[in-house]
């Protein structure tokens, strides 16, 4: 029943029995099996796994370096201008500064390891569990906010990338890239003072800011909706174009030509090929948001890591804090990339081969 | 005049491929209208803090002005007028927005480059350390090159560049590694070319249109984020300003002065999406998508064809035993009415293979995908009448009588088949959807069309994606799914050409077994006359989108028996073998 | 100096596990033309890459030029390279889209300074060889065919007055008129300048007509070697029957 083998007795088309050498397996034997799967898995893992660990240690020693490079005299500059000599001093001994580099690098790396980055110069408290205090605000923000830029941006992308196919509803392409064009250009600590100035200050039924007066619902709505329209419009035009390209795909022809039904084709001969591209593409604006949380939130003075992490530059030049705030940050981001490409692999497991793009 | 059927068919391959797709830079509306919207930009950027210059430091007697004649947008708490300062902003925010951009582009572009030239190994690391940096939020970066450099408009300039390097340099080291395997770049490094010349003329130049594009989404970015910085207090400190900080005293006084918002907002916005348009207008540019019609299928009205032929045309009628009768077929591009296939008719009889060879651009595979009742998009067909197997194609047609009707088989098996499902699934499909199979049934019946076209393993196939199989093995798998259907006829366009020769003749030999064995009736479409004549039963010979003979019987397709000069130039172009030795030119023994 | 040009023996090339050439033999005189036949995956672009230096063996002999590529140096192996011309297949990706046809070849010519002044005269010559109008020296690939364009990688190759010219698959992607004009040109090139050529193809017929010798590769192995005329008459291993049998060119060609 199988195909010719070099193995075999030459095919009988070829004629009569000649020393066939030696040669390796069968050219078309399918390739895979089921266990091939299993082994990208794991080989994905491991990789992965390990630049995980790779990225964490370089973030270590990215913040690490943010009070080494200060120039000039570090100590003198965290002081500030009008600190007596006692006071930089203070600050030397307490970073550490005055012991040799290596030194420094190791304990601040055991610090770490057990999670102390040393005591805030302002609140005296210990710098991480400042930034643990704020976390969860900045996280229930940005959670909600990514969750609903991949839900509507893929969503409302795909349903205009569908309907505006070939020459159709050429109206709704134009506003649509329109609307889409300008919310994008808003940045979206601006929209937050947009939406504060009709909310707040107009309609007065939200809070301008967090207060504890208001419901934390009531005080985060704003925010998530400054954090998620430029997302939104992003997302949605990324999708949408994907959306147009992936349907001119051969085997998107082929679909039409088995004569499936339109929400066949597009629910599940279009949907993963686009996911693939749409997640690869959106990771970038996904990490994004997270900076732009930072922006946002002192806006509406949100008790995140955002308001802790300038307030501690601009003001306090509470280096501790600062230390902590961005591997806190840096490490989330690193995280949600992981996470993305796990679910890429799920969807299409042939990116789980490395490159995919 | 005609009977429209508006084809329920989606944007296929490029409107036609004999259209030269012409390399060049097509301007539009959206590049237009960002370039000169960000010409305003510049012109007030120059302008303004001449002229304005004074009137936006001056203090007056009016703080907190609402709107009103003398300051249209108010004044702030000293008095000084938000209009004005406004314009003047625009020099240092578009100044540091563009210095950091620039910055970026030269740092990244630098950056990548130096990780292509580098030894394999310090590449990878490179090419490591890029996608790391990359994965970082860039206010995040920014932020750090802050916390290090202190507050200010230098370092908010510095921040930003350094945060947008790495987008640059993955860019430019992902193009470099997609130009570098082409083979000009190849051909250059064997010729000896050095390698930072190898950079500069074939890398660099190559990749100037996407790069452009960063260029401008990358401004826009570095306006929204120094904007951003100085907004929160980190970039330009008091007494310059920029939109960041003007829209930060506004922020201020936002309960009870809004108006003072709408100055830096307004030319935050306007800034940002001039940058965001010319992005967007030069992506268009460089990859214009040709905005294509739908396609349409229609009947030319009887007087019409008349008319055309110049003489009666006997009454259609579609005599027993044809599957396919195709009359007066002309298809045409519908923007500019070229016509791309001309007046061509023809029948297939049932169990007969009829192949069509012709070269690239002869419309061979255009007459196919009509006679499917897929014309591309863009294009419009119209035949005189156009039957398959007894069904009027020109009429209203039910998708479940064309999938029993037609059966297809395409080019390049690697494209064809959706990656992402399984052959399984995407095979069931039209048995479940359209013919009312259970899914059972369905994989049932796939699996026997696997046995018949001879896949091994053909249960475990279910289950496996496209790029589990070679190529021959699933042009295989794809004949036995056109076959499911029980189809009375089978389109193949091309079905071999990406097949290795051995491959080709076994699926060559499994299109001919389909035929003998169901009688199925077979549209052949081939730029190879050696496989048409073994294969066919009777041959068009297309040119031009033209028939320019008609073979009725395969034996006379030799370059003695063919009338037309064109079929005999691509019989004596096709390349023979040669097996008798007496035969071979003198001095090649 | 010798006659022969290649001499390969017991050539070995592997990636990790996977062997893709093996224990490949080829010697080919001056101004003789071999043609390398096989199909996907059968080694014979390796094979090329092997012969111009870009692939390492990993064992065996390798001398092409009276150089032992194996064992050669930098710089012998940069000299080498010019010597060693490869045609690539693909006629839209071998020309640089932001250089002139003059820019072109005058890099071919001077690959450091490439001015296309200082050689104008030379290379007006090489694109009236390969049959193409002087003038085009200024004008940009997308300004010409496939065909025309495969020219101009010819002309190229040939500029450099190369002893040996490796040409992979340079037809495969073209119309069968314009495949047959391209042979006919390299036909009579190679025998009026007295060319020594490996002429790879997967096209039996196609070979036949630009060569001497032929070698059929299969799955990495020479599995047939020598004087096409011999070869396709009386073809001893059964894959070069079945690949003979299977060429739609080929006389008894029919579907089984």
């Amino acid at each position: 029943m199988s195909l010719p083998s070099p193995h075999d007795e030459p095919p009988s088309d070829a004629g009569g029995a000649v020393g066939a050498a030696h040669a390796p397996a069968t050219p078309d034997n399918g390739g895979h099996r089921a266990g091939s799967n299993a082994a990208a898995w794991r080989s994905f893992l491991t990789r992965r796994g390990l630049g995980l660990i790779v990225n964490i240690l370089l973030l270590v020693l990215a913040t690490f370096f943010i009070v080494q490079l200060i120039p000039g005299d570090p100590a003198t500059a965290i002081a500030g201008e009008n600190a007596t000599l006692e006071q930089v001093e203070q600050v030397r001994t307490e970073l550490g500064l005055d012991r040799p580099m290596w030194d420094q690098l190791t304990s601040y790396i055991g610090g770490v390891a057990q999670g102390d980055f040393g005591d805030s110069f302002r609140y005296g408290l210990p710098a991480l569990e400042l930034v643990l205090t704020a976390a969860p605000y900045t996280l229930a923000i940005a959670g909600v906010a990514v969750s609903l830029v991949l839900v509507v941006g893929v969503t409302l992308g795909m349903a205009v990338g569908i309907a505006t196919r070939g020459d159709r509803n050429a109206w709704l392409d134009r506003s649509f890239t329109a609307v889409m064009s300008v919310m994008q250009s808003i940045p979206p600590y601006l929209q937050a003072t947009m939406l504060v100035l009709i909310f707040a200050v107009w309609l007065a039924v939200l809070p301008p800011a967090y207060s504890l007066a208001y419901g934390t619902v009531e005080s985060a709505l704003l925010p998530i909706a400054a954090l998620s329209f430029g997302g939104i419009a992003s997302v949605s035009r990324i999708v949408r174009r994907e959306t147009a390209v992936t349907q001119e795909m051969d085997y998107m022809r082929t679909a039409r030509g088995w004569r499936l039904p339109a929400l066949r084709r597009f629910a599940k001969h279009l949907v993963p090929n686009l996911l693939t591209t749409t997640l690869t593409l959106s990771g970038i604006i996904l990490t994004s948001m997270l900076g732009s949380a930072i922006i946002v939130e002192t806006v509406f003075a949100w008790p995140g890591l955002g308001t802790t992490v300038i307030q501690a530059i601009a003001i306090d030049k509470d280096y501790p804090v600062i230390q902590a705030a961005v591997f806190f940050i840096g490490a989330i981001s690193i995280f949600i990339t992981f996470v993305i490409d796990v679910i890429l692999g799920i969807i299409d497991p042939r990116t789980l081969g490395g490159q995919h793009d | 005049m005609t009977d429209a059927v508006r084809l329920p068919s989606d944007p296929a391959e490029a409107p036609a491929p004999s259209i030269a797709r012409k390399r060049g830079f097509v301007w539009n509306g959206t590049l237009i209208t960002g370039l000169a919207m960000f010409a305003v930009v510049i012109v007030v950027a120059v302008a303004a803090p001449m002229f304005l210059g004074e009137q936006a430091t001056a203090l007056s007697d009016q703080p907190n002005a609402g709107r009103g004649a003398e300051h249209a947008l108010g004044t702030d708490s000293l008095g000084r007028d938000m209009l004005a300062r406004t314009l003047v902003a625009t020099q240092l925010t578009v100044g540091m927005a563009l210095a950091a951009t620039a910055l970026a582009a030269v740092a990244g572009i630098a950056i990548g480059v130096g990780v292509w030239l580098a030894p394999r190994r310090i590449r990878e690391l490179g090419l490591r350390g890029i996608e790391f940096a990359v994965s970082y939020p860039t206010l995040l970066v920014a932020i750090m090159v802050a916390a290090i450099l202190g507050k200010g408009a230098i370092t908010a300039v510095f921040a930003i560049a350094v945060a947008n390097t790495a987008g640059f340099a993955r860019l430019t080291s992902n193009l470099a590694a997609g130009l570098s395997s082409r083979d000009f770049v190849t051909t250059a490094r064997l010729m000896g070319v050095p390698p930072h010349r190898l950079a500069m003329r074939h890398i660099l130049p190559n990749m100037s249109e996407p790069m452009l594009i960063l260029v401008a989404q990358a401004f826009a970015g570095a306006l929204v984020e120094i904007s951003g910085l100085s907004f929160v207090g980190l970039g330009s400190q008091n007494p310059s300003f920029d939109f960041g900080t003007l829209l930060d005293d506004a922020l201020g006084k936002l309960g009870t002065n809004p108006i003072l918002v709408v100055g830096p907002a307004a030319a935050l916005v306007f800034t940002s999406l001039a940058a965001l348009l010319i992005g967007d207008g030069l992506a268009a540019a460089a990859n214009p998508r040709s905005a294509g019609t739908r396609s349409k299928l229609l009947r030319l009205t009887p007087s019409a064809a008349d008319a055309a032929a110049g003489s009666s045309v006997e009454a259609p009628e579609a005599p027993e035993g044809l599957v396919v009768d195709a009359r007066r077929l002309t298809i045409s591009h519908a923007a500019s009415g070229r016509e791309l296939v001309k007046d061509v008719s023809f029948t297939i009889r049932r169990g007969e293979i009829l192949g069509i060879v012709g070269e690239s651009g002869s419309g061979k595979s255009l007459t196919a995908s009509t006679v499917a009742r897929l014309v591309p998009e863009g294009l419009e067909a119209r035949a005189a009448s156009l039957d398959v197997a007894g069904t009027d194609m020109l009429g209203r047609v039910s998708p479940t009588e064309l999938a029993q009707r037609i059966g297809l088989v395409y080019q390049d098996p690697g494209t064809s088949l959706n990656p992402a499902l399984t052959l399984g699934s995407q095979f069931s499909d039209v048995l479940t959807s359209r013919l009312g199979h259970s899914r059972k049934e369905a994989r049932a019946r796939i699996v026997a069309g696997f046995r018949s076209v001879l896949l091994p393993d053909p249960e475990s196939r279910l289950g496996q994606h496209p790029h589990e199989l070679s190529g021959g093995m699933k042009q295989r798998a794809m004949i036995a799914s056109a076959m499911s259907t029980a189809p009375e006829l089978i389109i193949a366009d091309e079905p071999t050409t990406a097949l290795d020769v051995t491959v080709q003749r076994e699926v060559l030999s499994i299109i001919k077994r389909m035929n003998v064995e169901h009688g199925t009736s077979v549209l052949f479409i081939s730029h190879d006359l050696g496989v048409v004549r073994s294969l066919c039963d009777r041959v068009l010979v297309m040119r031009e989108g033209q028939i320019v003979e008609r073979i009725d019987s395969t034996d006379q397709l030799t370059v003695d028996t063919v009338d037309h000069p064109y079929t005999k130039q691509l019989l004596a172009a096709t390349p023979v073998v040669t097996v008798d030795a007496l035969d071979a030119p003198e001095g090649r023994s | 100096m010798s006659d022969t040009l290649i001499n390969i023996a017991d050539l070995n090339v592997s990636f990790g596990d996977a062997h893709i050439l093996r224990d490949v033999d080829l010697r080919l005189e001056r101004g003789r033309t071999v043609g390398i036949v096989g199909e996907s995956g059968s080694g014979k672009s390796t094979l090329a890459k092997a012969m111009v230096g870009t692939v390492k063996p990993s064992s065996g002999e390798l001398w092409v030029a009276g150089l032992d590529v194996r064992s050669a140096t930098r710089r012998e192996l940069a000299r080498y390279r010019r010597s060693v011309q490869m045609i690539p297949q693909d006629p839209f990706s071998s020309l640089s889209p932001r250089q002139t046809v003059g820019q072109t070849l005058a890099e071919a010519v001077d690959p450091r300074r490439a001015r296309v002044a200082h050689h104008t005269d030379l290379i007006a010559h090489w694109l009236e060889r390969v049959g193409l109008d002087a003038d085009m020296i200024h004008r940009y690939p997308h300004e010409f065919s496939g065909g025309q364009r495969q020219r101009i990688a010819l002309a190229r190759g040939l500029i450099v007055e190369p002893e040996l010219v490796i040409a992979d698959e340079i037809t495969s992607a073209l119309d069968v008129s314009v495949q047959s004009q391209i042979l006919d040109l390299l036909d009579e090139i190679r025998q009026s300048l007295g060319l020594t050529m490996a002429f790879i193809s997967h096209n039996l017929a196609v070979v036949q007509r630009v060569s001497d010798d032929v070698m059929v590769l299969y799955q990495g192995q020479v599995v047939e070697a020598g004087p096409v005329a011999q070869i396709y008459s009386d073809p001893q291993h059964w894959y070069t029957r079945r690949l003979l049998a299977a060429d739609p060119g080929s006389p008894t060609f029919s579907i089984g």
